[in-house]
C-alpha cells in the first residue's frame, strides 16, 4: 500500500520551478531515497510533505489524508528531520526532545520515557542533562534525528541529515536509519550523496529540476547504465592536447568525456581495451597521475542521464 | 495543552538567559538610583505650594459665590495657595498658556471651569481634584437646601474638614526625583521587553525550530499564545523586581492604589512584548528589526517623558509627545498616584490594548507565511 503518494505537483518560486509536475508513491515499510544534486529541488518536495509551504498544482496524499485539507492529521503522522540542525542550545538533550515530542501529544512519564528512548537510540542517553552547546556536528545531527522520532512517527523524513559531520556519526546514523526502518518505519531520505541512498535505500527517485528522472531500485537503476565500462584518466597538465576523436576510434571506446583534468573513458561492456587506452595517454607524453576503473554507480546513472555531476 | 508546552519551554529559556535578566533588571535600579540623585534638585522644590498661584474670574450667582470664597480662604489659609481675580476669560487663558499660573478657574453662573496648561503640573492637578470635591460638596448642599434648609448650617460647618483631608495627603503631592524615576525607570525598562518578545520570535526563525513547531500539528495560534504569555511572564517578574526594590527598599512612592498602577503596567507590557513579535515578522532582515526597535524606545522613552519630566521640556516636545504611548502610561500613572485621578487610567490601558491587538493581529498574520520558514 501506497503509504505517501504525490499526484502531479509543482512548486514555483518566481521564475524558478522548484518543484516541477512531480509523481511518486512510496510504499509502506520502505526506504525511499530523493538523490539529487543541490537545487534539485528535494527539499521543497519534502517542505510539501510536511505542509510547511503550500502546493501550487497537483496534491499529496499521507495515508490517504489530503495534506492540504487535513494538514494537521498528516503532520502527527510524520518526523522529521530537517536539513538544517533545529534544536535549542539552551535546553538540555533530554529538555529538547521532550518538546519536540510534546506537540505531538505526548505528556508525563509516557513523554519522558519515550524521550529517553530516542535519547539512547542515537546513542545520547548519557548526555541527557547537557546542554548541545559544545557539541561536535556529529552529536547535534544525532540530537537533530532524537527530536525527530521520539514520538515514533510512522513515517519519518530525514533531509541530508548527515551533511557535515565525521564518517563515525554518518555511520551511526545510516545504522540507525536501518533500524528504525526494521522496526516498521517508513522512511523518505534525501542525499546529494549517492554512497548513503546506494546503502540505504530500496528503491530511489532521481530527481534533477524538480522532476524524477529516473525512478526504481538501484539495480534497475544501474542498469540503465550496464552496457558501460568507465576508465578515468586524471593527467598532470596539457589536457588540451587530448584529441576526443582519436580516443574515440579505440575498439570498444563510445564516448569520451573531459571535466577539468579527468578524461572519462566509456567503452563496451567487456571491451578489454584498457591498455590501448593507457599507450594513448603515454604516446601524448601526458604524465599519468591516476587511473580509476570505474563500476557503474548512482552517480554514473545521473551523468548519464544529465550530463552533469551530481556534486559540483 | 500545546500553549502550555510553548509557555514553559519559553519560560526555562528566559530564565536561563541571566545576561538579560540581569540587564533588565539592575540597569533600571542602577539608574533610578543615578537619576534621583542627580536631579534631586530639579524636583520637589519647584512645586512648594506656598508659590502656587491661580488666577480666576467670578461671574456666578450669589450662593456658589459665597461658597467658592470660603473654599478659597480655606485653601489660601491651609495650604497657602494664591487666588489672583482676573478681569477677564481671554487674561485668565493666556496667563494659563505662558505658565504664570497653575492654572486659571472660571465661575460662570452655577458653573465652574478649570484651565491647565497641557504638563505634568501637578499643582494644578492638586487644585482641580480640590476644586472637584468643592464642586461635588456644593451640589450636594443644593440638594439638600432645596429639601431640607436647616441641615445647611451643620454641613457648612463641616466643610472646611474636608479640605484638610486634602491637605493630609499633601506630603506626598508632588513627586521627589527618587518618586519620579522609579516610575519612569520602570515603565521605560518595559519598553525593552518588546526585544524580549523580537528575540524570542527571531531565534525561532534563526534555529530553525520553527521549522520544526510548524511541521508538527500545532496550531499558529497556540504557537504565538504560548510565545506571547511566555515572555509577558518574564517581563513582568523584571518589572515586578524593579517595583518591589522601588517601593520598599528606596520607599519611593508608588501611591496607595498598587492595583491599578500594576494595570497599567501590565497593558504597556503587553504591548511592548506584542510590538516585539510583530517586528520580528515585519523585518526578514535580523539587523532591520533591530535598529527600528533601538530607535524606537529612545524616541517614545524620550517623549513620553522617561527621562526628563515633560515639564521640564519646551512646548514643541510636549505637544509631539502625544505620539508616546509612554507619555500616556506615565500621565496615567502618576495621575493617579499624586491626584487619585483616573481619567488617563482608560486611555493608557486603552492605547496599549489596541496597539498590542494591532501587532498581535499583523504577527499571526505573517507568522507561517512561506519565507520564514
Ligand atoms: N523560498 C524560496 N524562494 C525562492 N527560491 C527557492 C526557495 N526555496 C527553494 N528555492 C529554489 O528552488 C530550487 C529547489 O531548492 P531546494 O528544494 O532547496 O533544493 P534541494 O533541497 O534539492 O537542494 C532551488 O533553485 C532554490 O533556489
Ligand atoms: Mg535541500
Amino acid at each position: 500500500m501506497s503509504i505517501v503518494r504525490i499526484e502531479n505537483v509543482t512548486k514555483k518560486y518566481g521564475n524558478i520551478v522548484a518543484v516541477n509536475d512531480l509523481s511518486l508513491s512510496i510504499e509502506e515499510g520502505e526506504i525511499f531515497g530523493l538523490l539529487g544534486p543541490n537545487g534539485a529541488g528535494k527539499s521543497t518536495l519534502i517542505n510539501m510533505i510536511t505542509s510547511l509551504i503550500t502546493i501550487d498544482e497537483g496534491n499529496i496524499y499521507i495515508k490517504d489524508a489530503n495534506t492540504k485539507s487535513n494538514a494537521n492529521l498528516t503532520k502527527s503522522f510524520t518526523g522529521i528531520v530537517p536539513q538544517d540542525i533545529a534544536i535549542y542550545e539552551d535546553l538540555t538533550c533530554l529538555e529538547n526532545v521532550k518538546f519536540f515530542a510534546g506537540l505531538y501529544g505526548l505528556r508525563g512519564k509516557e513523554l519522558k520515557s519515550k524521550a529517553m528512548e530516542a535519547l539512547e537510540f542515537t546513542g545520547l542517553a548519557d548526555k541527557a542533562k547537557d546542554f548541545p552547546k559544545g557539541f561536535s556536528g556529529g552529536m547535534k545531527r544525532r540530537l537533530n534525528i532524537a527530536c525527530a522520532i521520539a514520538h515514533n512517527p510512522e513515517i519519518i523524513i530525514m533531509d541530508e541529515p548527515t551533511v557535515g559531520i565525521d564518517p563515525q556519526s554518518r555511520n551511526h546514523i545510516l545504522q540507525s536509519v536501518k533500524e528504525l526502518n526494521r522496526r516498521g518505519c517508513t522512511v523518505i531520505y534525501t542525499s546529494h550523496y549517492m554512497e548513503e541512498v546506494e546503502e540505504l535505500c530500496s528503491r530511489i527517485a532521481i530527481i534533477d529540476y524538480g522532476k524524477v528522472i529516473a525512478l526504481g531500485t538501484k539495480q534497475e537503476l544501474k542498469s540503465i547504465v550496464k552496457h558501460k565500462n568507465e576508465v578515468w584518466v586524471t593527467v598532470k597538465n596539457n589536457i588540451d592536447k587530448i584529441v576526443q576523436e582519436e580516443l574515440k576510434e579505440i575498439p570498444g571506446v563510445t564516448d569520451v568525456e573531459i571535466y577539468e583534468n579527468t578524461v572519462m573513458v566509456y567503452s563496451m561492456h567487456e571491451s578489454e581495451n584498457l591498455e590501448s587506452i593507457i599507450a594513448y595517454f603515454t604516446s601524448k607524453g601526458l604524465g599519468i597521475l591516476q587511473i580509476e576503473s570505474k563500476v557503474p554507480d548512482l552517480e554514473t546513472v545521473f551523468l548519464t542521464l544529465t550530463g552533469r555531476k551530481l556534486r559540483d | 495543552m500545546n500553549t502550555l508546552n510553548i509557555i514553559i519551554k519559553e519560560l526555562k529559556q528566559l530564565v536561563r538567559d541571566k545576561k538579560s535578566n540581569a540587564i533588565m533588571i539592575l540597569l533600571p535600579i542602577v539608574l533610578i538610583f543615578i537619576l534621583s540623585k542627580a536631579f534631586s534638585g530639579n524636583f520637589g522644590q519647584t512645586l512648594k505650594l506656598g508659590d502656587v498661584s491661580v488666577l480666576y474670574t467670578m461671574n456666578a450667582e450669589e450662593s456658589l459665590e459665597q461658597s467658592f470664597e470660603m473654599f478659597m480662604e480655606t485653601i489660601n489659609k491651609e495650604l497657602g495657595i494664591q487666588f489672583v481675580e482676573a478681569s477677564k476669560k481671554k487674561e485668565g487663558l493666556k496667563a494659563v498658556k505662558d505658565v504664570k499660573y497653575a492654572c486659571y478657574i472660571m465661575i460662570e453662573e452655577n458653573e465652574i471651569e478649570i484651565y491647565k496648561n497641557e504638563r505634568y503640573n501637578f499643582s494644578a492637578n492638586l487644585v482641580e481634584s480640590m476644586v472637584r470635591s468643592f464642586a461635588k460638596r456644593y451640589d450636594a448642599l443644593n440638594e439638600i437646601a432645596k429639601s431640607n434648609p436647616q441641615a445647611i448650617e451643620a454641613i457648612l460647618s463641616d466643610e472646611t474638614m474636608n479640605f484638610t483631608e486634602i491637605k493630609s495627603l499633601d506630603g506626598k503631592r508632588s513627586p521627589s526625583s527618587l518618586d519620579y524615576y522609579a516610575v519612569t525607570m520602570l515603565t521605560l525598562f518595559l519598553l525593552y521587553s518588546s526585544l524580549t518578545g523580537y528575540s524570542s520570535i527571531k531565534s525561532e526563525q534563526y534555529l530553525r525550530t520553527q521549522y520544526r513547531i510548524f511541521a508538527s500539528p500545532v496550531k499558529k495560534h497556540e504557537y504565538l499564545t504560548g510565545k506571547i504569555i511566555g515572555d509577558l511572564s518574564i517581563s513582568l517578574l523584571q518589572a515586578m523586581c524593579v517595583f518591589i526594590f522601588g517601593k520598599y527598599l528606596l520607599n519611593a512612592n508608588w501611591g496607595s492604589d498598587i492595583p491599578t498602577v500594576l494595570l497599567v503596567v501590565l497593558a504597556e507590557c503587553i504591548m511592548t512584548v506584542s510590538l516585539g513579535a510583530c517586528t520580528a515578522v515585519l523585518f526578514q532582515k535580523g539587523e532591520t528589526g533591530i535598529a527600528v526597535i533601538n530607535i524606537a524606545i529612545p524616541v517614545m522613552a524620550f517623549l513620553g517623558g522617561g527621562y526628563v519630566p515633560l515639564s521640564q521640556t519646551g512646548d514643541a516636545i510636549n505637544k509631539l509627545s502625544v505620539i508616546s504611548p509612554l507619555k500616556w502610561t506615565n500621565e496615567a500613572i502618576f495621575k493617579v498616584i499624586y491626584n487619585n485621578d483616573y481619567s488617563s487610567v482608560p486611555i493608557a490601558i486603552g492605547i496599549s490594548i489596541g496597539i498590542a491587538a494591532i501587532a498581535i493581529m499583523l504577527t499571526a498574520i505573517k507568522t507561517g507565511k512561506e519565507k520564514s520558514i
